[in-house]
């Protein structure tokens, strides 16, 4: 039992990072069909932007989850741009344009920070809460109150301002959008600059619980990714759940197969999404053919 | 005056010939019917109008505006306002937010809700609901209400009648022609005759992408031209 | 055909003294770079030829790899029975990871099949059998006749002639009846299901091409550097490949084949800079999508145009032989179908019976239910209720392809033409008419495959001549005037021989004379014995070219009969005028009869 709920914790903790990559990905997907498969490199960045001005200039963790939000936004802005041309057009070309971009955010990582990556400092710490002989670290509670925290703002955002109703409205229908005067284009990079804040909170936020290095954004993008899909790709709520099922799939295969776990992973996930591919939450049209 | 003026206006989707040579003006206060039957050109001249579709004219203005160089989100700024056939609201916003999106280019402390509520009284008693769970007469009129609320001087509309049943029809016609009354201008592209003929002073029939037949609504109604068009006759 | 042999025979000369001109580690370069144009070739066909997204080619050249180093090693199996088993270990994996195929497309599968790749990743790094993260080593080195094959030079033969097999039988399948129907369905899986192609099938043989591909790879790497270890297979040189396939051109095999071999000497150079490597092919992957998504391959049209050597023409329709009279039967029936969705009733008990050599016009509304009634016919949608059959025979919920075999042909609403198919390409897919099960013979009887793809050849230019289309047989149809492609569509249509033509909205966007034309086509169409429904909202042509019509309103029939009858009914009148004010009396509907 003691050992389940630990597992849970470390499932949990993991799950909401997933859920704040899902709803990245969610986020550009809803407002214009893009699959962004750079996303996970973006966390990457994210990581590695927060933990070098945290470490370098000694500042309060929160600051530097700040500058990697400027930082990422930019990056995101930028590959919009880019890929502008190819918005509802041709999905297998978008596809491999964001993993183009994947690589390039990649190398530059390299370049920047080098091949070998680094560990993070534990920005709180503390010794571990005891819960009835359930160790839960503080950190953990951290992550998971960020996370919340993210979420609430993005769904105040959405339900609560004006912007965020006109990007909803871009979603739904975005010839009716133009015809209420809703410049889409602009709605679009807005949803693209959210989705790459939100992969800097995750990213910064994944730092001290894992190794950063440059090519640690491939699997946490798929984790997200497959967390979206679980969920139901473009939903909220089903990024949400899709992250935190994703998490404690991911913690209790850890638990239960070590060094197998990926495998059991995404076998488990190819099978979910086999079963019901709109996932939990989702849209009706998956197969496009 | 605010007049819109549409001259020599053509669509062309890839080889694809919608609408040829569309020329007419409205002014606040009148009201024109563009009536023909399914694929004459109707929906893509409004699109076109609207800077939806690929288009080409010599001149397409409001007032001093010219709408050629104008990009679309501007176009409700500038007083045109615009219901796309199929209601096209935002199904999983309320019918309030709905609304409010309708006023997008203004300030929302200041909005003619209450105006809408009171012609749709239906509206404001649903206002919280979203949108996508609203009948089809229902959806109808939040489409029309969402296009008030940045208080237009020409509306253009796309088959307001489609899917509805004759009473709701009635009621919206009564609703079209009490703006029109007070003042604002209206477009109203349709497939059911009836309607259009009520609403409307001057009507312009299309076939095949081009105008067939113009003249006053009262003339049109008996032109056997028309039930021609119509029919095939 | 002869001058592409003699364009060949240069190149295979090169190929075969490049290895003279060679120092050691430079064979050993080339000879990996031909491995990965085998891998390359394998994602094209399964990518670009037919549309499936597969990030998982890395993972089907690491089973073919790891299956010849475990049984080798292990069991001490030799060489080449260990290269059997590993083929067809990759093409089983390639069937695994195909499955989710079925379900779904896009980047669903790609992030599926990127998942699998790393659920295989994981294992090889953690199983004992596989050697965990050292990998295995001392994998034998194969014997071929007493040749040694450790040397990088005599193997590089080896990987020639097999490179040669595989490039071929690549070829071979695109450019015969199976390649087209992927590249088909690629570029409209609806249509292609229509046309008779399984698709199911077809995207299962994808991932069975594709692990072929990789198998032999594979085996080819496990003997060249007699030691695999995970990281050749990681999810980077996934990338890597992509890289090759698009910047070389995902649906042409020899552009995947020049991306390939380019793509992986430039990784070479750039070795020690491998950074600034990985950052350049980033940014050209990026630039090609959006500047030049055909790749390299597609260069060559892009910067030489084709000029026309004289402007094309469409030719007259050459009307088709008239069909004896065959005595009176029911060609369709339809019987009380009711199709909802979401609790919205497209189509309310919709009966009505086509007999044989009719050509009826189905009439109505926006919104009244009729290309619903077209999909349920052709197998798009299963009826709510209620029965079709074709000839009397019941065929209510059967799918798109087994209808077409049966005998139904339709066009499109909006056209859907294959659009990176020519236009004879387009009717080589209809004149197919095999069951995918056939495809077994491209493996044991090429030859004869190769016969029947002559035959559809010379069908197919018939079809065009009849179409008056041989002067567009090898264009692009998108760049087609409408018209045109509206007639490519009917010819497309026909070439499948079918005894029921469904034509939805065949006028739309025609001019005066192309309407007059189509319906001298329909008619002779209708004479050749095959019955004809169609929907149009054209009503002169409707009531000049239709024998009978039914008239749809809000999905229920609401009047049915010759199109005299119809245009006088008030309810159609109502229906379309919104109201029956304009409905001629009696006395002026019977004026109007006697005027005609």
């Amino acid at each position: 039992m003691q050992v389940f709920l630990q597992t849970l914790i470390g499932g949990i903790t993991f799950g909401a990072v997933y859920a704040l990559v899902a709803m990245g990905f969610s986020i550009v997907y809803r407002t214009m069909g893009l699959v962004n498969f750079a996303h996970g490199s973006v966390v990457m960045i994210g990581a590695y932007a927060a933990s070098t001005f945290y470490m370098a200039s000694r500042v309060p963790f929160a600051v530097a989850i700040v500058v990697a939000i400027v930082v990422t936004g930019l990056i995101g802005l930028i590959i919009e741009r880019f890929l502008r041309p190819l918005e509802n057009k041709d999905f297998t070309l978008m596809l491999i344009g964001t993993i183009g971009f994947g690589a390039v955010l990649e190398a530059l990582a390299i370049l920047i920070w080098g091949a070998t990556g680094r560990a993070v400092p534990n920005p709180v710490a503390t010794e571990p809460l005891d819960l009835g002989g359930v160790r839960i670290p503080t950190y953990s509670l951290l992550v998971i109150g960020v996370a919340a925290l993210a979420t609430g703002m993005l769904a105040w955002f959405l339900r609560r301002t004006k912007l965020g109703a006109a990007m909803q409205a871009v979603a739904m229908d975005h010839e009716a959008a133009t015809a209420c005067g809703i410049h889409v284009g602009r709605s679009n990079a807005m949803a693209f600059g959210i989705g790459a804040c939100l992969a800097a909170v995750a990213g910064s936020l994944i730092g001290p619980m894992l190794y950063v290095n440059p090519t640690m954004g491939g699997t946490l993008g798929i984790k997200g990714f497959a967390a979206a899909m679980l969920g139901g790709f473009g939903s909220m709520p089903g990024a949400i759940v899709g992250g935190l099922a994703f998490g404690l799939l991911d913690a209790f295969a850890a638990g239960n197969f070590q060094g197998y776990s990926d495998l059991v992973t995404f076998v488990v996930f190819a099978l979910a999404v086999m079963i019901r591919p709109t996932g939990i939450f989702g849209e009706t049209t998956v197969n496009r053919a | 005056m605010t007049t819109l003026t549409v001259e020599g206006l053509s669509v062309r989707y890839g080889g694809v010939r919608a609408a040829h040579n569309v020329s007419f003006t409205v002014e606040p206060g009148q009201s024109l019917g563009i009536i023909g039957a399914n694929g004459a050109g109707k929906t893509s001249t409004l699109k076109a109008i609207m800077g939806l579709a690929p288009r080409q004219a010599r001149a397409i203005r409001f007032g001093k505006d010219d709408l050629l160089r104008a990009a679309p989100h501007t176009l409700v700024r500038r007083g045109i306002g615009y219901v796309p056939e199929g209601r096209h609201v935002f199904p999983g916003l309320t019918v309030e937010k709905n609304l409010l999106l309708g006023a997008y280019c203004r300030s929302w402390k200041n909005t003619p809700i209450a105006e809408i509520y009171d012609l749709f009284p239906v509206l404001g008693d649903m206002r919280h609901r979203p949108a996508g769970t609203l009948s089809g007469g229902q959806q109808q009129m939040l489409a029309v209400g969402r296009a008030l609320m940045c208080r237009p001087k020409v509306m253009l509309l796309d088959e307001p009648s489609m899917g509805l049943s004759p009473i709701l029809v009635g009621e919206i016609a009564n609703v079209l022609k009490r703006l029109n009354a007070d003042g604002l201008g209206i477009v109203l592209v349709e497939q059911n005759a009836k309607l259009t003929f009520e609403v409307t002073t001057t009507c312009l029939v299309m076939e095949n992408g081009e105008i067939a037949a113009t003249g006053t609504s009262r003339e049109l109604r008996h032109d056997p031209q028309v039930r021609r068009i119509y029919l095939g006759l | 055909m002869k001058r592409r042999l003699l364009l060949l025979a240069p190149i295979a000369v090169a190929a075969w003294l490049l290895p003279y001109g060679l120092g050691g580690y430079t064979m050993h370069v080339v000879d990996v770079a031909v491995i990965f144009a085998i891998l390359a070739i394998g994602l094209g066909l399964t990518m670009g030829v037919a549309g499936q997204i597969n990030l998982a080619q890395v993972a089907f050249f690491g089973v073919g790899a790891y299956t010849v180093a475990i049984l080798t090693t292990r069991t001490g199996l030799s060489f080449w029975p260990a290269a059997v088993l590993a083929i067809l270990a990759a093409v089983a994996a390639g069937l695994l990871v195909g499955i989710p195929a079925l379900r779904m497309q896009s980047h669903y599968l790609g992030i599926v099949t990127l998942g699998l790749a790393l659920g295989f990743i994981n294992w090889v790094t953690n199983a004992g059998i596989a050697g965990r993260a050292e990998g295995i080593s001392n994998i034998p080195v194969p014997p071929l006749f007493g040749i040694d094959l450790s040397s990088g030079y005599l193997f590089y033969y080896l990987e020639l002639v097999v490179f040669a097999l595989v490039l071929a039988f690549a070829l071979f399948v695109t450019r015969s009846p199976l390649g087209r129907r992927m590249r088909a369905m690629r570029d409209d899986g609806l249509a292609a299901g229509a046309l008779g192609a399984e698709i199911p099938l077809l995207r299962m043989t994808a991932f069975v091409l594709s692990g072929l591909y990789g198998g032999v790879a594979g085996l080819l790497y496990a003997g060249l550097i007699q030691f695999v270890a995970p990281e050749t297979f990681s999810i980077s040189n996934m990338f890597l490949l992509l890289a090759m396939v698009i910047i070389g051109g995902r649906a042409s095999v020899i552009g995947c084949v020049i991306g390939a071999l380019g793509l992986a000497f430039v990784r070479e150079a750039l070795l020690d800079v491998s950074a600034y490597a990985q950052l350049g092919y980033g940014i050209v992957v990026v630039l090609v999508v959006v500047f030049f998504p055909q790749g390299l391959a597609g260069l060559p049209a892009q910067v030489f145009r084709r000029k026309a050597r004289e402007r094309p023409r469409l030719a007259p329709f050459v009307p088709y032989d008239e069909a004896p009279p065959t005595p009176a039967r029911t060609a369709l029936e339809i019987d009380q179908v009711t199709k909802r969705f979401k609790g919205l009733v497209a189509l309310q008990d919709v009966s009505l019976s086509v007999p044989v050599r009719e050509i009826r016009g189905i009439v109505g509304p926006n919104g009244s239910g009729k290309t619903t009634l077209f999909n349920v016919i052709s197998g798009f949608y299963t009826p709510t209720a209620g029965r079709v059959r074709l000839d009397g025979n019941a065929v209510t919920g059967l799918t798109p392809y087994r209808l077409s075999l049966e005998g139904i042909a339709r066009t499109f609403q909006n056209l859907r033409l294959f659009e990176d198919l020519t236009v004879r390409d387009n009717v080589l897919v209809a004149l197919d008419r095999t069951r995918t099960s056939w495809i077994w013979r491209y493996l044991a009887l090429p030859w004869a495959v190769a016969g029947y793809d002559r035959s559809l050849r010379g069908r197919a230019e018939e079809v065009l001549q009849r179409f008056g289309l041989s002067d567009f047989a090898d264009a692009i149809p998108r760049l087609l005037p409408y018209g045109i492609q509206r007639r490519v569509e009917i010819a497309r249509a026909m070439a499948s021989s079918p005894s029921l033509l469904l034509l939805d909205e065949p006028a739309a966007g025609l001019n005066g004379d192309e309407v007059g034309r189509l319906a001298e086509i329909v008619r002779s169409i209708r004479d050749s014995g095959v019955t004809v429904v169609v929907i149009e909202h054209n009503m002169g042509l409707v009531m000049s070219l239709c024998d009978h019509i039914t008239v749809l309103s809000g999905g229920r029939v609401i009047a049915d009969g010759s199109p005299d009858e119809v245009a006088v009914d008030p309810r159609v009148v109502e229906a379309y005028l919104g109201d029956s004010m304009t409905a001629p009396t009696e006395r002026e509907a019977e004026h109007d009869h006697a005027d005609r």
